[in-house]
C-alpha cells in the first residue's frame, strides 16, 4: 500500500504541489497561495510531532510513566521531570495577554541561559580563535595550509586579508565627533578606512550572492528533473 | 389648595402665602397704603385667592363695593376667551409695584372724598367722562387695521388728554356709558370688536381681575406688545383696589358718556363698529375699569421711573376681560425668553404707588447702602433695574421725567381731576385727527383689543415736558442698545424708541464696567469676582498657531472626498517572464534533450584533496557523526553534494550516525542514508543509525557536545526486526556501543544550507571535539562565512566540500557519479544563462548611465 | 529601590546565564555540583525549547481558527492550513514521525513545497541581480554584480574554452578573491557578528536588556 503510494501516488502529488508552487513565476494566484497554506500546515504539524517524540515524551512523559508517583518524590526526576513540566505549565500562560506575566520565568531562564551560550560561543569559538587566526597569518615562517602558497604571494595575501578584515570592522564603526558646526563626521581616516571595508563587504556579498545563486540554480535544475522523471514515469506506465 | 403666587419680576411661582419671591427676591405684593390688599387674588390655576389679595385696588374696592367685582369675576372669567395678548400677560403686580401705599388712593380713582385725602402734589388722574378721549380714538382706529403693537411708538397725540377722561370718569363716578371699555376677548387674532350696542362698556376690569384672582388665567397674546400675566395667583395690585363703588357709579353713567375711542372700544365692538357710549356703560360697569379688571398691564419697557402718569383702569364690568380666556392666548414670545416685564399703570400724577417699594432693589452696589430718604418712594426691584442708573425715581411727582417714548405718548400732562395719562403701547402712529400728540403705544400692530384709554392715551409732549401738579406723564420707555439688540420680536423694534447711547447710564463697576444701558445686577451678583481658571487668555505662539493649521488642514483632507484613483495599469512582469523562461530552458534542455553538455570539471579545488585524505584516513571501528543541519529546501543541492561524500563514508565502511537540531533533519537524514546505504548495501543499525532530532539550538550542541547521552533519548527510524520491533533503542544500538562523548566519534561532519548552523556547531562543538576532525558540507552560498574557520593556522573546520563543482569533483574521485553529475549540465546552462543576463544588466545600466550623462551634457 | 517582580526574574536570567557562561571559561568540576547546576540548566533549556516550539504551535493553530470562525479574508486558506495541520500532527503523534505515513507526507508534500519555494528563489535572485546595476549606480553596487558574476564564471562550466588559458586565469582570480579577498571580508564580518552577540547577550546578563518582559 504505501509502496504503491510512493511510486504513484506521492510523485503525482509532489508534481502537482510543484507546479502550483512554480506558478507563481507567472503571477500571484489561489494556487500558488494554495500551496503555501498546505505548506506551512504540514511544516509545523510535523515539527509538532517530531518534538513531541524526541523531545517532550522521552523527557517528560516517558519518566513519568516509568516512574508513576515516585517522579514526585525522587530529588532527581523532580529536577529532571518536575521542574521542567511545571516551567512548560507555566509557559501556557504566554498564551494569553491577560496572563502573560505568569509565563515570565520559564522565559527568563531560557534567555539567561541562551545569553550564556551565545556569549560563551562567540568568545571562544568565533572572537579569540579568529582574532588569533588573523594575528599569526602576519608569521612569515607560516604557509598557507590549504591554499599552499609562501613567501611574498602570502605575505600579499595576507596583508589583503588583513586588510579586509580590519576595514570591515572599521566599515561598522559609527563613532564620530562633532565638530564645531554641529556636523557628525568621522576622521578622515576612519572614511577612507571604511570606504576600503566597504569595498570588502561588497565583494563577500557579491560572492555570498553568487553562491545562493547556485545552490538555487541547482535546486531549480532538481524540481524540473523531477518533474521530468514523473512525466516519464507516467508515461511508461501508460 | 391655595393658589400659587407668580413673581412679576422674574415671572416664577410662589408659594401662596410669600410675601417675597424666593428666587429673585421681589415683593410678590405691591405695598399699599393702609395694610394688606383684600379682595381676590389671580392665581396659576385661576381660582380666587381672596386671603391673599392685598393690593390697594382690593382696598379701594373695598371701600366702593367689592361685590360687583366677586360678582363679575366669573362672568369676566367665562368671557375672556378670545382675549388679546396682552391681556393674558397680565401677571401679579407685588406689593412694590401696587398703587399708593394702604389707604391711600391715587386722585385719579378715588372719589370726591378720597380726592381729598391724596396728598398734595399726587397725580390725580381724572378723566372727564364726558368724551372719549382722541387717543382712545385713534387707537380704535388703528386697531381697526390690525396693526401689530409697536412698542415704543409715539403715543397718539391726545391720548393723555383721552386717558383722563376715563379715569376721570372713574374718579368722578360720572362715567358715561361708553367710557370704559367693553372689550372683547383678548385673542392673538382677534381684532377689537366694537362694545356691545346700547351697552356701555362697563369697567369690568376690575371685575375680571377679581376672576382672574378666582382662577382666571390669561395668556397673553403672541406678539402683543403686552404682557398679561395673570397666572399662578398673580397680585393684580392697583387694579384690585379700584373701588367697586367707583364701578357701580360709573355703572350708573348716563349715556352722555363719550364713546370709548381707541384698542379699548375696540375691544366692545368690531373695530369699525365702535359706537359711543355703548358697551360696559351699559351694563353699569365702570368701562375704563372694566377691561383691565384685576389683571394689571406688562409693558415691555424699560422702566425710567419717570412713569408717574398712571391709568388707573376704571371700575366697572368690562366685556372684553369676560371673554378673556383662561389660558387661551399663547405667552408672548418675550415672555417665554424670560424678559422681565415691568408693570406700568395707566396713571396721571405721581409714583406715589412706589414709596412704599424698597429703594435698595435694582440699586447698584455702591447705592445699596444709601439709606432711603424720608419720604421717598420706593419703587420695585424690577422697576429699578431697568431703570437706567442716572434716573432716580422722584420723590415728588413733579420731578418725575417721563422717558421719551412716554414723553411721546404723553402729549400734555393730564390735567387735575382727570384719569392720568397711560403710556401707549405704539409710538409713532399719528392719530387721524392730528394734534400734536401722539400715543404712546402704537396699537395699529396690535393683533388684540386694547382698551379706549390705553390706545388712545395721547403722548407726552414731544419736549417731554414734565407732569404738572396735577399730573404725571410716564416717560417713554428708553431701551438700551444692546438690549435693543436683543428684542427677538421685529414688531417692536421700529416702535421701541432706544435711548442714545449718551443718555444711557455707563456701567462703572463688574465685568460690564464701561457698557451703557446695563440692567442693574443684584449686589451679589455685580460683585467683581476673580476669574476661574480656566478664564485665562489662551495664548498662542506662532508655532501652535501653525500645528493648528496643520490639524486643521489635516481633518479637512480627511473630510474631503477624494476622487476614485484611475484604476492602475496592470504592469505585466515582463522581466520576470523573461528570465524564468530563460532559466526553465536552460534547464530543461539538457534535461530533456542533454544539450548543452558541459565538460566536466577538469581542476580539482584544493579543498578538495585534504578533505578526501580526511576522509580516506577515518577509522571504522567508530562511527562518523553526519549532522544534518539544512533545510528541506536545499535537498535538492545539498543531496548532491552530501551524497558524493557520504557515499564515500559508507563505502570505505565508517558507521554513520546522524543527528539535526531541525525538526525536518532526521526525515531529510533518513532518505539519504536510506538511498545511500539501500545502493552500498549498508544495513541499518550497523552501518548507520538516526539519532533523531536535538532541539533548543546552540544550547542543544553545547550539551550533546558535552554529554551526548543525556542530550538525546530517541532515535529516529530504529531498525526494526521482522516483526516491526525495534532493535535498539539508540545509544543501546551497537553502532554507539563505544561513543560517551562527542569525542568518540571519529568525525563531526555538518552538512548546512547556511552559516548559522555551521558557525554554531565550530563555536559549541570545537572545545569538546579534541582531535575528531570537524567538516563542513555547505551550500555554495553559506562557503565565504565558514571559510575563515577553515583558513587559519589553527583552524577549527578541518574539511570544507561547498558547491556542485566540488561535488562532481568528489564523485569524480570517487569514480561514482551520482546526483551532481546528473546536475551538471543543467547547473551549467542555468549559469551561463545567468552570467549572460547579469552582464546584459550590468551593460544596459552602463549604457543608459552614459547615454544620459551625454545628454545632460550636451543639453 | 522599589522592588518588583522584574528583578526577580532578572536575577533567574542573571544566574542561569552566568552558570551558563561559566563553563566555557572554568572547569566546573571544580565547585562541587557545579557541572550538575549547568548540566541541568542546560537540559531546561532543550525542554523549554521544544515547549515552547509547541506553544507556538497551538498560537499558529489558533491564529488561524480564528480567522476561519471570522470568516476574515482568506479563511478558507486558513481552513487549508488548520486541516493539513491537524492531519498531519495526528498522523506524526499516532504513527511517530518517522512512519512510512509521516514520511510519505514529509516527503511528497514538504519536501516538494519547499523546494519549489527554493526553486522560485533563483528567478528572483536573477531579476533583482538584473535590476541592480540599473538602479542603484554607485560604486559598490557594480562592485557586488561584476563580483558575482566573476563568481559563477568561475565556479560554472564553460560550454566552450573551458580547458583555455582564460578559463584557468578566471578560475585563479575566482579562487583568489573568495579565498583571500571575501575571506577578508568574510572574517571582519563574522568578528562584527561574534562582538555584536557578545555585546547582546552581555546586556541581557546584566539585565540592562529583558527580552522576556517584566
Amino acid at each position: 500500500m504505501i509502496r504503491m503510494l510512493e511510486q504513484v501516488v506521492g510523485p503525482v502529488l509532489a508534481s502537482l504541489l510543484t507546479i502550483m508552487m512554480l506558478s507563481y513565476i507567472i503571477g500571484d494566484n489561489a494556487f500558488f497561495r494554495l500551496a503555501c497554506f498546505i505548506f506551512v500546515g504540514v511544516a509545523s504539524g510535523y515539527a509538532g510531532a517530531i518534538a513531541w517524540h524526541h523531545v517532550l515524551w522521552p523527557g517528560l512523559g516517558e519518566p513519568f510513566v516509568q516512574n508513576g508517583v515516585s517522579t514526585l518524590t525522587d530529588p532527581a526526576l523532580i529536577v529532571t521531570v518536575v521542574v521542567p513540566l511545571v516551567l512548560i505549565g507555566l509557559m501556557l500562560f504566554k498564551l494569553s495577554a491577560a496572563t502573560a506575566p505568569y509565563g515570565t520565568l520559564p522565559l527568563a531562564l531560557m534567555v539567561g541561559i541562551g545569553a550564556g551560550v551565545l556569549v560563551g560561543g562567540a568568545i571562544t569559538g568565533t572572537l579569540i580563535p579568529q582574532s588569533m587566526a588573523a594575528m599569526t597569518t602576519l608569521d612569515p615562517r607560516a604557509v598557507a595550509p590549504q591554499t599552499g602558497e609562501t613567501g611574498l604571494e602570502r605575505v600579499i595575501n595576507v596583508i589583503i586579508l588583513l586588510a579586509g578584515t580590519l576595514s570591515t570592522l572599521m566599515y561598522f564603526r559609527f563613532t564620530a565627533t562633532r565638530s564645531a558646526s554641529g556636523e557628525t563626521r568621522r576622521t578622515r581616516l576612519m572614511r577612507i578606512v571604511a570606504s576600503g571595508g566597504g569595498f570588502f563587504i561588497a565583494l563577500t556579498f557579491g560572492v555570498m550572492y553568487a553562491g545562493a545563486l547556485a545552490a538555487a540554480v541547482i535546486v531549480l535544475a532538481e524540481r524540473v528533473q523531477f518533474l521530468a522523471e514523473v512525466v516519464v514515469n507516467m508515461l511508461g506506465r501508460l | 389648595m391655595a393658589a400659587e403666587l407668580r413673581c412679576p419680576m422674574c415671572s416664577k411661582l410662589n408659594p401662596p402665602g410669600a410675601e417675597e419671591c424666593g428666587f429673585c427676591g421681589a415683593r410678590l405684593r405691591p405695598l399699599v397704603v393702609g395694610g394688606e390688599p383684600e379682595g381676590s387674588r389671580i392665581s396659576a390655576d385661576g381660582t380666587d385667592d381672596g386671603a391673599e389679595a392685598s393690593d390697594w385696588l382690593d382696598r379701594m374696592r373695598a371701600g366702593s363695593g367689592a361685590d360687583e367685582f366677586e360678582e363679575n369675576a366669573p362672568e369676566d372669567e367665562a368671557d375672556s376667551a378670545g382675549s388679546p395678548d396682552w391681556l393674558g400677560r397680565l401677571r401679579e403686580v407685588g406689593p412694590s409695584e401696587e398703587g399708593p401705599p394702604p389707604g391711600e388712593v391715587p386722585d385719579w380713582l378715588g372719589t370726591p372724598k378720597e380726592t381729598t385725602a391724596e396728598a398734595p402734589g399726587e397725580e390725580t388722574g381724572g378723566a372727564e367722562l364726558a368724551e372719549v378721549p382722541d387717543w382712545l380714538s385713534r387707537v380704535r382706529d388703528r386697531q381697526a387695521q390690525e396693526a401689530e403693537p409697536a412698542w415704543g411708538a409715539e403715543p397718539e397725540d391726545g391720548g393723555a388728554e383721552g386717558q383722563e377722561d376715563w379715569l376721570a370718569r372713574i374718579r368722578d363716578g360720572g362715567i358715561p356709558a361708553n367710557a370704559g371699555p367693553a372689550l372683547p376677548p383678548l385673542t392673538p387674532d382677534s381684532a377689537v370688536e366694537a362694545p356691545t350696542p346700547g351697552g356701555r362698556p362697563s369697567p369690568d376690569w376690575i371685575e375680571r381681575g377679581e376672576r382672574l384672582g378666582a382662577g382666571d388665567s390669561i395668556e397673553p397674546v403672541e406678539d402683543s406688545g403686552l404682557a398679561w400675566d395673570i397666572q399662578s395667583g398673580t397680585d393684580l395690585g392697583w387694579l384690585e383696589e379700584v373701588a367697586p363703588a367707583e364701578g357701580s357709579d360709573l355703572a350708573q353713567a348716563g349715556p352722555a358718556a363719550p364713546p370709548r375711542e381707541g384698542w379699548l372700544a375696540e375691544l366692545e365692538t368690531p373695530s369699525d363698529e365702535l359706537p359711543e357710549g355703548t358697551g360696559e356703560e351699559a351694563k353699569g360697569v365702570e368701562p375704563a375699569a372694566s377691561w383691565l379688571g384685576n389683571a394689571e398691564i406688562a409693558v415691555e419697557r424699560p422702566f425710567t421711573g419717570e412713569d408717574e402718569e398712571i391709568i388707573r383702569p376704571e371700575t366697572g364690568e368690562a366685556d372684553w376681560l369676560k371673554e378673556l380666556e383662561v389660558g387661551a392666548d399663547e405667552p408672548s414670545s418675550w415672555e417665554d425668553r424670560g424678559q422681565r416685564k415691568i408693570w406700568e399703570t395707566a396713571g396721571e400724577g405721581g409714583l406715589g404707588w412706589l414709596a412704599e417699594y424698597d429703594a435698595s432693589v435694582g440699586k447698584k452696589p455702591d447705592e445699596a447702602g444709601e439709606p432711603t430718604p424720608e419720604g421717598e418712594q420706593l419703587e420695585p426691584g424690577w422697576l429699578s433695574e431697568i431703570r437706567a442708573p442716572d434716573q432716580v425715581l422722584p420723590s415728588e411727582p413733579e420731578a418725575v421725567v417721563p422717558a421719551k417714548w412716554e414723553e411721546a405718548a404723553q402729549p400734555e400732562r393730564t390735567p387735575a381731576g382727570e384719569l392720568p395719562h397711560v403710556a401707549a403701547l405704539v409710538f409713532g402712529a399719528q392719530e387721524p385727527g392730528g394734534g400734536a400728540q401722539t400715543p404712546d403705544i402704537d396699537l395699529s400692530s396690535l393683533e388684540v383689543e386694547l382698551p379706549d384709554w390705553l390706545g388712545e392715551h395721547k403722548a407726552a409732549p414731544a419736549g417731554g415736558e414734565p407732569a404738572g401738579p396735577g399730573g404725571v406723564d410716564l416717560a417713554p420707555a428708553t431701551l438700551p442698545a444692546w438690549l435693543e439688540a436683543m428684542r427677538p420680536i421685529a414688531t417692536f423694534r421700529s416702535v421701541v424708541e432706544v435711548a442714545e447711547e449718551e443718555e444711557q447710564a455707563l456701567e462703572s463697576a463688574g465685568p460690564l464696567a464701561g457698557l451703557r444701558g446695563v440692567l442693574m445686577a443684584e449686589p451679589v451678583v455685580a460683585m467683581p469676582r476673580a476669574p476661574t481658571i480656566g478664564a485665562a487668555k489662551l495664548e498662542v505662539t506662532e508655532r501652535q498657531y501653525a500645528q493648528a493649521e496643520l490639524l486643521h488642514k489635516m481633518v479637512e483632507e480627511e473630510e474631503r472626498e477624494l476622487p476614485s484613483a484611475d484604476r492602475r495599469r496592470l504592469r505585466l512582469p515582463l522581466v520576470r517572464w523573461a528570465v524564468s523562461a530563460v532559466l526553465l530552458m536552460a534547464v530543461i534542455l539538457p534535461i530533456t534533450l542533454g544539450i548543452p553538455s558541459f565538460p566536466l570539471p577538469s581542476q580539482v579545488s584544493r579543498d578538495l584533496k585534504p578533505l578526501m585524505a580526511l576522509v580516506n584516513g577515518l577509522p571504522v571501528d567508530r562511527p562518523s557523526l553526519v549532522v544534518f543541519d539544512y533545510d528541506p529546501g536545499y535537498s535538492g543541492e545539498m543531496n548532491a553534494v552530501a551524497g558524493a561524500f557520504i557515499d564515500q563514508l559508507m563505502g570505505r565502511g565508517v558507521p554513520v550516525v546522524s543527528l539535526s537540531t531541525r525538526p525536518y533533519g532526521p526525515a531529510l537524514a533518513a532518505g539519504l542514508l536510506d538511498r545511500i546505504a539501500s545502493g552500498r548495501g549498508v544495513p541499518a543499525g550497523t552501518g548507520y543509525l538516526h539519532l533523531g532530532y536535538l532541539s533548543g539550538g546552540p544550547t542543544a550542541v553545547q550539551i550533546f557536545a558535552a554529554a551526548p547521552q543525556d542530550a538525546v533519548r530517541q532515535g529516529f527510524d530504529l531498525p526494526a526486526d521482522a516483526e516491526g520491533q525495534a532493535v535498539c533503542g539508540g545509544w543501546d544500538c551497537p553502532i554507539l556501543s563505544n561513543v560517551h562523548r562527542l569525542s568518540d566519534f571519529s568525525m563531526v561532519a555538518v552538512l548546512s544550507s547556511g552559516t548559522e548552523n555551521a558557525r554554531t556547531w565550530a563555536e559549541q562543538a570545537h572545545p569538546y571535539l579534541g582531535q575528531v576532525p570537524l567538516v563542513m558540507v555547505l551550500s555554495a552560498g553559506a562557503e565565504p562565512l565558514i571559510r575563515p574557520y577553515y583558513e587559519a593556522l589553527e583552524p577549527q573546520v578541518n574539511g570544507i566540500l561547498s558547491g556542485l563543482p566540488a561535488a562532481v569533483a568528489y564523485e569524480q574521485a570517487n569514480q561514482l557519479p551520482g546526483e551532481a553529475h546528473a546536475r551538471w549540465n543543467p547547473f551549467g546552462a542555468a549559469l551561463m544563462a545567468i552570467e549572460f543576463m547579469l552582464a546584459a544588466g550590468v551593460v544596459y545600466a552602463l549604457a543608459r548611465r552614459l547615454l544620459r550623462s551625454g545628454r545632460a551634457q550636451r543639453g | 529601590m522599589k522592588l518588583g517582580a522584574y528583578m526577580i526574574w532578572a536575577a533567574v536570567a542573571v544566574a542561569a546565564g552566568a552558570i551558563v557562561l561559566l563553563g566555557y571559561f572554568t572547569n566546573l568540576d571544580v565547585i562541587i555540583g557545579l557541572r550538575l547546576v549547568w548540566l541541568v540548566l542546560l537540559r531546561w533549556a532543550i525542554l523549554l525549547a521544544a515547549g515552547g516550539l509547541g506553544i507556538g504551535l497551538v498560537n499558529l493553530a489558533s491564529v488561524h481558527l480564528a480567522k476561519v470562525s471570522e470568516q476574515e479574508p482568506g479563511w478558507p486558506y486558513s481552513g487549508v492550513l488548520i486541516v493539513f495541520f491537524t492531519f498531519t500532527l495526528a498522523l506524526g503523534l499516532f504513527f511517530g514521525p518517522d512512519s512510512p505515513w509521516t514520511l510519505f507526507v514529509f516527503r511528497f508534500i514538504h519536501l516538494p513545497l519547499e523546494s519549489s519555494l527554493m526553486a522560485l528563489l533563483a528567478v528572483a535572485l536573477v531579476v533583482a541581480g538584473v535590476r541592480l546595476a540599473g538602479r542603484r549606480r554607485d560604486l559598490l553596487s557594480l562592485v557586488f554584480v561584476l563580483t558575482a558574476i566573476l563568481i559563477l564564471l568561475g565556479t560554472g562550466p564553460w560550454l566552450i574554452g573551458s580547458e583555455s588559458v582564460t578559463h584557468e586565469r578566471i578560475l585563479w582570480v575566482r579562487n583568489w578573491v573568495v579565498q583571500v579577498a571575501a575571506a577578508g571580508g568574510a572574517r571582519g564580518i563574522l568578528l562584527g557578528v561574534a562582538i555584536g552577540g557578545i555585546v547582546t547577550g552581555l546586556r541581557v546578563l546584566v539585565a540592562a536588556d529583558r527580552p522576556y518582559g517584566n
